[in-house]
């Protein structure tokens, strides 16, 4: 296996082997370990640079527990920072989805909010940035075009006013302006924390910022809208919002709650059709039953079965990438054989000749996984990727000693971490206790 | 089954691989040699000469109050956010705005940030070693 002899930073080192030790995807760095998917890639590429220019996109990745969903997706969101996008990302859960009527859908908000991210703030808390860049240029404007402040932050936001929470949202940057011309601390933090949509009453915004609304369950996708709509007006190229772990929505026990995000979902996909949501983009991660299941997936909503429905000539190995589904196959030994030979070359950074481990020493750690757990080394590879990466930390720390030596001391045990189809019951109809 | 791996699949994948290490090369290491520095380009980065004996030189691309924030932030090694606020008040700017513009500029021509940390806030040493040569 040949990798290119680029040197490879010792921070983004570091980050790569660091995550992949700890058993969590890289959220820098994934590029260079990268295995095939090229024409997923420049799919999304593609849906990134619509975006950038005005357009709007929708993808769902599908694909089995371990085929590397959620690395695709962090994969993609870092192509996106390095496009000038801001990326929100966050993973469903039980208490955080598109739709709710207790607090579920403004939680999921205030958590893409709250991670919201640009090329110099990957991980997250970039929100602030964005609202003293974008006051920042409206400054200079106004000094060069001898109009105030508000005027020019007036005349950038007046679009948005037409959108629903518009004026709100215009209000409430004015009101962070006015609290860094002031040095009112409070107000900026009261301005921050209605724009992650962390006020839960009404009258409790009202009392800190004088504004009617607040961001609740029933607005958060036009606020995300609003949001990307901003991002532009600040400079960036608009926003991604990256959503993993969709097969929580699939999980929920009520069919009315279920419906209810699959409501939103479709009004998603329509306003990408559309092209109505301006700058803004969706990625979704889930599982094929989320998708496919027509008794609690998806394809339960008969307008999304019809939209999302696959080609049917996609299949014995034919892809079709220009529907809103892109399913992510498993890997095979031979995508697996060619990451650990990635994961390798990281480690040595980018340099060939610090290669701990030779090309047949990984084909004979792949025999030895294989051996003790079976086909589940490459199908769930989580913990086999992190006994590889250990055993480099090892074989670095010990150089006297074999990979042989190394791993034979050890037991590998498969990943169960498998994502389970268990149903979530909704707190919203039915009460819990317990005995 | 015994183990075996297919030699051919990994050629194709190999190949595959390739074209896409190369593409996400071209996005994400765009400027990674500082080596290939234009003359243009290094005139942003270590900055054009002040016109006034006052005033610093422009840095990154940046304009006049940020070069002058950056160049101040580059002696220390290290502040701490509560040092920044007062420095960047008394330019007429705003912290996380200016943090923003300056990595960003940053990112645009050395791909790597200026500054790290929120707080304490530190100053990338590779970044000035770019600066200095």
């Amino acid at each position: 296996m040949k990798n290119s002899s680029v040197s490879i930073r010792p921070k983004d080192r570091d980050a790569i082997l660091l995550s992949l030790r700890a058993g969590v995807v890289p959220k820098a760095g994934q590029h260079l370990i990268q295995v095939g998917r090229t024409r997923e890639i420049e799919t999304l590429l593609r849906d990134i640079e619509r975006i950038a220019d005005g357009g709007s996109g929708f993808r769902l990745i599908v694909g089995e527990y371990g085929a590397g969903k959620s690395f695709f997706l962090n994969l993609v969101s870092s192509i996106a920072l390095e496009k000038k996008l801001v990326v929100a990302s966050a993973d469903l859960n039980p208490d955080r989805r598109l739709h709710g009527s207790a607090g579920q859908a403004r939680s999921l908000y205030s958590e893409l909010m709250r991670r919201l991210s640009t090329r110099t703030k990957p991980d997250g808390g970039a929100l602030p940035g964005i609202i003293e860049k974008f006051i920042a240029t409206s400054k200079t404007e106004a000094r060069a075009s001898e109009k105030t402040v508000e005027e020019v932050i007036h005349k950038k936001l007046e679009h948005l006013t037409e959108l629903i929470n518009g004026y709100d949202f215009a209000s409430v940057i004015n009101i962070y302006c006015r609290g860094a011309d002031e040095g009112n601390e409070q107000l900026k933090a009261d301005a921050v924390r209605w724009l992650r949509g962390e006020f839960s009453t009404k009258t409790e915004a009202k009392a800190a910022l004088g504004v009617r609304g607040i961001v609740d369950d029933a607005s958060v996708y036009d606020q995300l809208k609003l949001m990307a709509r901003f991002t532009q007006e600040a400079g960036y190229a608009g926003m991604i919002v990256a959503l993993d772990e969709m097969v929580n929505l699939y999980k929920l026990s009520n069919a009315q709650a279920r419906n209810g995000n699959y409501e939103q979902i479709l009004r998603i996909l329509n306003d990408t059709l559309q092209c109505t949501a301006i700058g803004l983009g969706f990625i979704l991660g889930g599982t094929p039953e989320f998708l496919t299941d027509t008794r609690r997936g998806l394809y339960s909503y008969p307008a999304l079965q019809g939209r999302l429905a696959e080609n049917t000539f996609a299949k014995d190995g034919l892809v079709d990438l220009t529907g809103p589904v892109i399913r992510l196959t498993s890997l095979t030994p031979e995508d697996f054989y060619l990451l650990l030979c990635k994961i390798r070359h990281v480690h040595a950074g980018g340099d060939r000749t610090k290669y701990l481990i030779s090309d047949k020493g990984i084909e004979g750690f792949m025999i030895h996984c294989s051996k003790r757990i079976g086909d589940a080394y490459f199908r769930t590879p989580r913990t086999t990727i992190k006994y590889f990466a250990d055993l480099l930390a090892m074989l670095e720390q010990n150089s006297g000693s074999s990979w042989e030596s190394i791993v034979g001391a050890v037991d590998i045990i498969a990943d169960t971490e498998i994502s389970g189809n268990s149903e979530i019951g909704d707190d919203e109809d039915f009460a819990s206790f317990k005995l | 089954m015994p183990f075996s791996l297919d030699r051919e699949r990994i050629a194709d994948l190999e190949d595959e691989s390739k074209r896409g290490e190369l593409l996400l090369t071209k996005i994400f290491e765009n400027s990674e040699n500082s080596n290939d520095i234009d003359v243009e380009l290094a005139d942003q980065i270590t900055g054009s000469p002040a016109k006034e004996k006052s005033e610093l030189p422009k840095i990154l691309g940046l304009d006049a109050n940020l070069s002058e924030l950056a160049n101040r932030i580059m002696d220390r090694p290290k502040w701490s956010r509560a040092e920044l606020v007062l420095l960047t008040n008394s330019l007429d700017l705003m912290l996380d705005g200016a943090l923003e513009s300056i990595n960003e500029a940053s990112y645009d021509i050395l791909d790597m940030p200026l500054l790290e940390g929120d707080d304490p806030i530190e100053i990338n040493p590779e970044v000035i070693s770019v600066l200095k040569s």
